[in-house]
């Protein structure tokens, strides 16, 4: 009802809201709003993939992958979903999303997405993201979110080779080690601008170092592998 | 600086560190001639009932509140009459108002164009919007309290020439 009486929104955020007390996850229809750029539904509970108009050049999904796992519908909406014009998408900790239904809604964009954030999708392996790469979806990436995720360093130097305009990105919780980033620092084209290299275990101080003498913004700290411990009493 | 009417058009008390007097704001409202379109505030007692019902009533052009904390939902009520000009309201999260009272609020100021309550209660009484709101374009509505509001409590079908809305729960 409420989508029926808003026709000419351009910008529409429904964040925090809990659908879970519907019998199955719910799969919202915006496909009627043909003026709608904007979209954020971020932080939503028991929400499938929506049903979405072309006009969409931002979509942000935040942490509203469900958990319970996703309908056939909701997973039909994301194969069937047209988006040419998205330019900037978030679909952070969206746990189930795979790889084939994730390169289906980059299709149509033709590699002009500009911001990615796909931090904490633990289905899109290495070797997905390479694919994504040499397919050219990712061409056009200048803020990209890998966060915790199965980054190394054979992906970091493609990302380095591949993705021209890159100036930021977020590795944290990464694999990647020094030689990934001595790669991304070095990249030619677009220089890089900032670094999140937070709880990277394998990264040591050096190449941190070495990132911000080349004039990168690098965000670091040590991970606490042994969480909250005591201190030693002397 | 009195003859520079730039000067008085933005009147912002958003920094002050004690509270503002009546005599402060009268005095700004005379040598602004009515000239200020923009109010930022951050509101403390006694005077936030007077403050901004003055405000309201002597300058003619305003079109813009910004309310960084302080204010009830009574006060805006009251000023609500005046404000026959205004096109932009900002309650910060700060400022706890009902469904109820910003739904009054927004059946006086038919002019609104844009309007942020970054702290709204809601009762689950389904809410009243006004029919009388054709300007308005952009609405926020965020609720901070842990009862959440459900759908049909908001009951936004009469606005309709909205571009942006933001609920957020």
């Amino acid at each position: 009802m409420l989508l029926l009486a808003i026709p000419l929104v351009k910008n529409l955020a429904i964040q925090g809201w809990n659908w879970l007390h519907r019998p199955q996850p719910t799969s919202l229809d915006f496909s009627a709003l043909t003026q709608l750029r904007q979209l954020s539904l971020a932080h939503s509970i028991g929400l499938g993939f929506p049903q979405l108009p072309p006009s969409i050049s931002s979509l942000d999904l935040t942490d509203s992958g469900s958990k319970t796992g996703r309908t056939i519908d909701s997973m039909f909406s994301m194969l069937n979903c047209s988006l040419p014009a998205l330019r900037s998408l978030s679909l952070v900790n969206f746990y189930d999303l795979e790889i084939a239904e994730f390169s289906e809604l980059l299709r149509p964009s033709q590699g002009r997405i500009q911001s990615l954030n796909i931090r904490g999708c633990h289905k899109l392996d290495v070797a997905g993201i390479h694919r994504l790469l040499r397919l050219g979806f990712l061409d056009g990436v200048v803020k990209l979110g890998l966060g915790d995720s199965a980054v190394n360093d054979a992906l970091a130097e493609a990302l380095a080779t591949r993705l021209h305009h890159l100036k930021v990105l977020d590795l944290e919780s990464s694999k990647v080690t020094g030689v990934g980033v001595k790669a991304l620092v070095l990249k030619p084209h677009a220089k890089l601008e900032y670094l999140n290299l937070k709880n990277c275990a394998s990264v040591h101080v050096d190449a941190v170092e070495f990132a911000r003498s080349q004039g990168v913004a690098v965000q670091f700290s040590f991970p606490d592998l042994l969480g909250k411990s005591k201190r030693v009493r002397q | 600086m009195i003859s520079m009417p730039r000067m008085w058009r933005h009147l912002d008390f958003s920094g002050a560190v004690k509270p503002v007097s009546m005599g402060a704001i009268r005095s700004y409202v005379k040598n602004s001639n009515g000239s200020t379109t923009r109010a930022t505030f951050h509101f403390s007692k006694p005077h936030h009932d007077e403050i901004l019902r003055y405000i309201t009533q002597h300058c003619k052009r305003l079109e813009h509140i910004d309310v960084a904390s302080g204010l009830s939902g009574s006060t805006l009520l009251k000023a609500a009459p005046f404000a026959k000009t205004l096109k932009t309201v900002i309650l910060s999260g700060s400022c706890e108002v009902t469904l109820d009272t910003l739904s009054q609020f927004l059946g006086h100021c038919s002019s609104i164009e844009r309007a942020e309550f970054h702290n709204i209660l809601s009762h689950s009484t389904i809410v009243k919007w006004p029919s009388n709101m054709p300007q308005i374009r952009s609405l926020v509505l965020s609720v901070k309290r842990r009862e959440p509001v459900s759908g049909s409590t908001l009951n936004l079908v009469s606005i309709k020439h909205l571009v942006r809305l933001y609920l957020l729960n």
